[in-house]
């Protein structure tokens, strides 16, 4: 019966395209929602690497000419180092730092480069002063972080996440290693990683994971300020701080201007900001298949209609009514078949093509699973109302007919 | 063989009803060649479905081998027309999407066995009607005496007791239904297959052992 149903299909092949071709788009659309869906839920799930409970984020904006010059930058610096200190002084808060940057933020600063043996390493860059670390609860794995002696010393200390340790040192113990820079390594001091933290997903918890790396900023240095603070405060300290802290900020810089946040309110809006796309996608994705699956109901039961003669016939020599039913479902189970392997083809080129390089091959490989599971049962689904009217045919009126 | 006992058949539609068939009686006796004749409306096609086992009456009862089939679910009459009924009908009704050796082992799918003997008993019923040459032709490739022949393999592969040929030579010229005739025949003198046939034309009829006549859905004999 097997054999019986393949030929049916195979000799059929041409008024079975527009099946196959509709089992082809919509798994395709399905695979898609699923890779993305799935990407999301596995990033969402990942440790943020940071607690963005009871921090509090400060940006300041100053006049250009501020950097103009090593003198300018320094006396910056300088006003912000006494800010974070006046600001420890104040009852709630618990630790400030400044850093390039600080989570939710979506400015970011990045280098790439190739190693002396070829390989291509790609990192962000987080520039900051030693508590931040701290001041973000950021998890350290191994080594330590980052201390003011190390201002003192003749090589750049830096702070790694795993990705990036594993994609620089392998299995081995980063801790101590240099940072092999390849042919830009010409100028400065020679980088070692003096700790590993799990992780700082900056962009929040639909970040895509990247390599990170935490360089050390020192306020006594003439170095382009840095404009962004990020402040701890003691569990519960309530939003109307907000106010006093802004006052404080004005009395300490008057000719400065300063915008303070949560980061849980900052939190907020990223996550919004972040979802609604994906909602937006996520609605049309369910439209489209929708009609897809309206068509391939129109589309089955068309097929079941122009085949009543035969399937009168089919009855006439002795098939049951579930006979019947299992070939019209069975059939079509082969032609959905034969749409998700041309899909399945589709899907492998994406990866070669380099196209979404983002999605690991185990996102990969559980959306291919999902929307291969979804569209048999969505086929089955649509396939049940035709292949019952057919199963009720009655076989003495189709063969009525001519 | 097959016993009709007080047959009615009305066909009810939402205004009209048609009385197709009344009060028919009668019983075809193993290894009989009847043929039913009558004008166009007559009943004809109704009490040859009815015989079949395609068809259940309005009123009356239908007996296989003299047993009653009124209260037999769709399982148990699935398996008496395919175990024992052949049909051949006047358009052929073969499956355009299937070779001829496909549409032969069609009866042969309802029962259980092996592919490949499926395959030998299609090709022997293929030998008798004499298109052992065309077995992976379509359909479509074929004369209609060849399509007949191919609808006859497929109603004797299964080897039935009776078959029933609802106006087997109606589409056809007369050479070519003389072959078809010859080839029922053949079944019925050394086969023994009991052979029920519709149709038109006296000069086929007066070839058979009886002739049943229909008028306006009565017999008129
Ligand atoms: N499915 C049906 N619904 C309603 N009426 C029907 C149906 N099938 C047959 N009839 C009617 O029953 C009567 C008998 O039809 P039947 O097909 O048995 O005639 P026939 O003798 O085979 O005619 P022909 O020689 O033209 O084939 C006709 O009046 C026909 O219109
Ligand atoms: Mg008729």
């Amino acid at each position: 019966m097997i054999r019986h149903m393949f030929k049916m299909v195979w000799n059929r092949k041409a008024s079975n395209a527009l099946i196959i071709l509709e089992i082809l788009v919509s798994f395709l659309v399905v695979f898609a929602v699923a890779a993305m869906a799935i990407f999301n839920w596995r990033n969402y799930h990942r440790p943020l690497g940071y607690e963005w409970e009871d921090v509090w984020h400060v940006r300041f904006r100053v006049g250009d000419t501020e950097f103009d010059d090593d003198e300018r930058r320094l006396a910056a610096n300088r006003r912000v180092e006494r800010i974070l200190r006046e600001l420890e002084t104040m009852d709630p808060v618990v630790q400030a730092s400044a850093g390039h940057f600080p989570p939710y933020t979506r400015s970011s600063s990045s280098r790439g480069w190739n190693t002396s043996d070829g390989r291509e390493i790609h990192t962000e860059i987080i520039l900051a002063t030693p508590e931040f670390l701290d001041v973000l609860g950021i998890k350290r794995v191994a080594g330590r972080g980052f201390e003011a002696a190390d201002a003192a010393l003749h090589w750049k200390p830096v702070v790694v996440n795993r990705s990036l340790a594993v994609d620089l040192f392998g299995a081995e113990d980063p801790i101590g290693r240099t940072i092999d820079f390849g042919s830009r390594d010409d100028d400065g001091p020679e980088t070692r990683v003096i700790g590993v933290i799990d992780d700082y997903r900056k962009e929040g918890e639909l970040a895509v994971p990247s390599n990170m790396m935490f360089e050390p900023f020192w306020l006594q240095m003439a170095q382009r300020p840095l404009t962004q603070l990020a402040i701890r405060l003691a569990p519960g300290t309530s939003a109307a701080f907000e106010e006093e802290l802004s006052e404080r900020l004005h009395a300490l810089a008057p000719e400065w201007s300063f915008n303070v946040r949560s980061l849980a309110s900052k939190r907020d809006a990223y996550l919004r900001l972040r979802l609604a796309p994906l909602f937006v996608a996520g609605v049309v994705a369910v439209f489209l298949i929708l009609m897809v699956a309206l068509g391939l109901v129109g589309v089955l039961w068309q097929n079941v209609t122009q085949r009543t003669l035969e399937v009168g016939l089919r009855r006439a020599k002795g098939a049951t009514r579930p006979n019947i039913h299992w070939q019209i479902l069975g059939e079509l189970m082969m032609i959905a078949s034969i749409g998700l392997t041309l899909g399945a083809l589709v899907v492998v080129q994406v990866p070669m093509m380099g196209w979404f390089s983002f999605l690991d091959s185990a996102t990969y490989g559980l959306a291919f699973v999902v929307s291969v599971v979804t569209i048999y049962l969505l086929a089955g689904a649509c396939g049940l109302y035709p292949s019952w009217l057919a199963a009720r045919v009655q076989p003495a009126e189709a063969l009525h007919y001519e | 063989m097959i016993q009709l006992r007080a047959v009615e058949k009305v066909y009810r539609t939402d205004r009209i009803e048609t009385i197709a068939l009344s009060n028919v009686n009668l019983e075809i006796r193993s290894g009989e060649f009847v043929s039913i004749m009558g004008p166009s409306g007559c009943g004809k096609s109704t009490l040859l479905n009815l015989m079949g086992l395609l068809d259940v009456p309005s009123e009356g009862t239908v007996s296989l081998a003299g047993e009653s089939v009124v209260s037999y679910s769709d399982r148990q009459l699935s398996r008496l027309r395919n175990r024992r009924l052949g049909f051949v009908f006047q358009t052929f009704h073969l499956i355009a999407d299937l070779s001829v050796v496909d549409n032969v082992e069609i009866p042969l799918l309802y029962r259980r066995m092996s592919g490949s003997e499926r395959r030998r008993l299609a090709l022997a019923a293929l030998e008798r009607v004499g298109l052992s040459s065309r077995v992976h032709h379509f359909p479509a490739q074929l004369s209609g005496g060849q399509q007949q022949r191919v609808a006859i393999a497929r109603a004797i592969v299964g080897e039935p007791d009776v078959l029933l040929a609802d106006e087997p030579t109606g589409n056809l010229d007369s050479s070519m239904g003389d072959e078809v005739m010859a080839i029922l025949h053949d079944l019925n003198s050394s086969a023994g297959t009991t052979i029920v046939m519709v149709t038109h034309d006296e000069r086929l009829a007066g070839q058979t052992g009886r002739i049943l006549r229909l008028f306006d859905g009565r017999q008129v004999n």
